[in-house]
């Protein structure tokens, strides 16, 4: 009883004892509130397939770091406004060219990141200085004043989620429809995206923007294996990303493990966990359990059988009039168009 | 009640519908039909306004359509949708509420409780709480009517809502326009389906890149017409 009481509070004091250095707290309030942005945002790309796009923005924002750095602005204003330029110029190459989209976000991606790579080795080369750390982060190492304003910035991009709740929900869902009842679904995914841009500003010298994506993704696509509704795959992906931010960072505080890879790593273990034992944990078969995860869901298999609440057999139908086309358009369940003749026993589900 | 003139609508230099005109009065279930190509979707979406159009006008009651598009249901066909999307049905069904509340409003009661009776209208009150991917086709397509109905809109415009239910479930779509209609609503709905279906439309609008004829059922289903729209390719549309 003694030792158990002995290997827990030794296990307490793992967590605690660091957090002796003002470092340390400044570390963990800064995994906490990266941990939950990134996981908030995160999960609007999971849902809308756009990691790419959230990859294309977090990698956008170095020149504009570089560019902040050489004329001596505030950094996080200047990564800010190299990512909203790195979206605006996506738009505009979908929009007014046939450059298909992966492909667009594939130039703009590595335009923006090559030009920044080479600022900064321009910059770290004359002026000795490191930027490495806003690259592949630091949470260690992060001071006061960018903490209040990582908190600053976590704060308006939350409230800004929690305004818009209903109607970042409608674009995400159906944006056609969305935009049918009214909506301005460019200005709100443009709002989306500067938020990304501003949840990636806010990360980077916790994870660094090279990683800001594993923290965006990885959590919400953990939990969007375990849940049918945005709200709680949000509140499970929070969860998730602080519980790998915080460990990660204590990771890298006891092995002395560069932050932002081993945060990376917890979250990817934790996905690996949950991709392996979720099936077990729901009862469903693994393929439609990880269906979810390539959009296609086997609709028996997905929560037991979906029970058919039609009858089965279809009441007679008068025999088309004579002369006149009588086919029909099926969609079968994979969603593939076929002709069929328009049959009384030609009942499709 | 709405009013389309002289809409013209191409895709790159390919014109898809041309000089479209005509009205639909209140209380009118109008069925859009005419062969593949012919611009059937491409008319919903431009009276919408989600495809550009290059000229015309679209009124409804008296208004250019974007200025009261919360008077207006559009139900888009249902592939262009992420049917994985984390959303129960009760979710999709709500959000029919959001076009006409203000930013920042969280549903009222009376909303809450629009939308369950529009679940139970479509007969999906014990699936409200399923995800709307582990639906059938069928049911999927009752829940975005619900959705239409949470609208409370005055025009209805559906694209293809028979595609992929089976005939009950065809049976009780009518059944919900025809009430709709009777409660003074307008239809728009877009048809492939030559079949029974037709029969219970008051109007019907023939199109082939423009409109081949337009008019109560029984005067405009002819052979003639049906000829003109159907029979030979489908050229410059």
């Amino acid at each position: 009883m003694q030792e158990l009481w002995q290997s827990l509070v030794g296990f307490v004091n793992l967590w605690v004892e660091p957090l002796g250095y003002e470092f340390m707290v400044r570390a963990l309030i800064s995994a906490v509130l990266v941990g939950s942005l990134c996981a908030v945002m995160g999960s609007y790309l999971v849902v809308r397939r756009l990691s790419l796009l959230g990859l294309v923005v977090s990698n956008s924002v170095v020149p504009g770091i570089a560019v902040a750095f050489l004329l001596y602005v505030n950094i996080f204003v200047g990564g800010f406004i190299s990512g909203i330029l790195a979206t605006v110029g996506l738009g505009w190459l979908q929009g007014k060219t046939r450059i298909k989209e992966d492909a667009a976000m594939g130039v703009v991606l590595s335009t923006f990141f090559g030009l920044g790579i080479l600022l900064i080795t321009k910059i770290q080369a004359e002026r000795k200085v490191n930027l490495n750390n806003f690259l592949f982060g630091n949470i260690l190492g992060i001071n006061a004043s960018d903490l209040i304003t990582s908190a600053g910035i976590a704060a308006v991009v939350l409230l800004a989620v929690w305004a818009l709740y209903k109607e970042f929900l409608l674009l995400s869902f159906d944006a056609q429809w969305a935009a049918a009842a009214g909506l301005p679904t460019r200005a709100l995914h443009y709002a989306m995206m500067a938020l990304t841009a501003l949840t990636v500003v806010a990360s980077m010298q916790a994870v660094g923007v090279a990683l800001t994506i594993a923290l965006m993704v990885i959590p919400a696509a953990t939990a969007s294996l375990l849940t049918n509704r945005l709200a709680t795959m949000m509140g499970l992906s929070v969860g998730l990303g602080v519980t790998s931010s915080v460990v990660g960072l204590y990771l890298s505080y006891y092995l002395n493990l560069s932050s932002g890879p081993t945060i990376t790593l917890v979250s990817a273990l934790l996905f690996a966990a949950v991709v392996l034992a979720g099936p077990l944990l729901l009862k469903v078969p693994t393929g439609s359990f990880l269906g979810r995860l390539k959009g296609m869901v086997v609709l028996e298999g997905a929560s037991g059988a979906v029970p058919p609440s039609e009858p089965a057999t279809p009441a007679p139908q008068p025999a088309a009039p004579a002369g006149k086309p009588a086919m029909r358009i099926v969609r079968d369940s994979d969603g593939r168009l076929s002709l069929q003749p328009d049959q009384p026993s030609g009942v499709e589900r | 009640m709405l009013s389309v003139r002289d809409l013209n609508v191409s895709y790159g230099l390919r014109p898809a519908l041309e000089r479209v005109s005509f009205g639909v009065e209140a209380g009118r279930l109008v069925g859009v039909v005419g062969p593949n190509g012919a611009g059937k979707s491409t008319l919903v979406k431009a009276i919408m306004g989600v495809v550009p159009r290059r000229s015309g006008a679209v009124l409804l009651e008296g208004e250019p359509l974007e200025k009261v598009r919360e008077r207006v249901a559009y139900i888009p066909q249902r592939a262009g949708i992420d049917w994985d999307f984390p959303a129960l049905v009760r979710e999709v069904v709500a959000m029919g509420c959001v076009p006409r509340m203000g930013w920042l409003a969280r549903p009222a009661r009376a909303d809450r409780a629009r939308v369950e009776a529009a679940i139970e209208r479509v007969g999906l009150t014990d699936l409200a709480h399923r995800r709307i991917g582990e639906l059938s086709g069928g049911q999927q397509q009752r829940a975005f009517i619900a959705r239409a109905l949470v609208q409370q809109a005055r025009l209805f415009l559906f694209d293809e809502p028979f595609a992929g239910v089976d005939q009950y479930t065809e049976r009780a779509i009518l059944g919900i326009f025809e009430q709709l209609r009777d409660a003074g609503c307008a239809l728009l709905i877009v048809n492939h389906d030559l079949g029974d279906v037709v029969r219970r439309y008051d109007d019907l609008l023939i199109l082939r890149g423009e409109v081949v004829a337009y008019g109560p059922r029984e005067d405009v289903f002819t052979q003639a017409n049906l000829n003109r729209a159907y029979l030979g390719p489908v050229a410059a549309v």
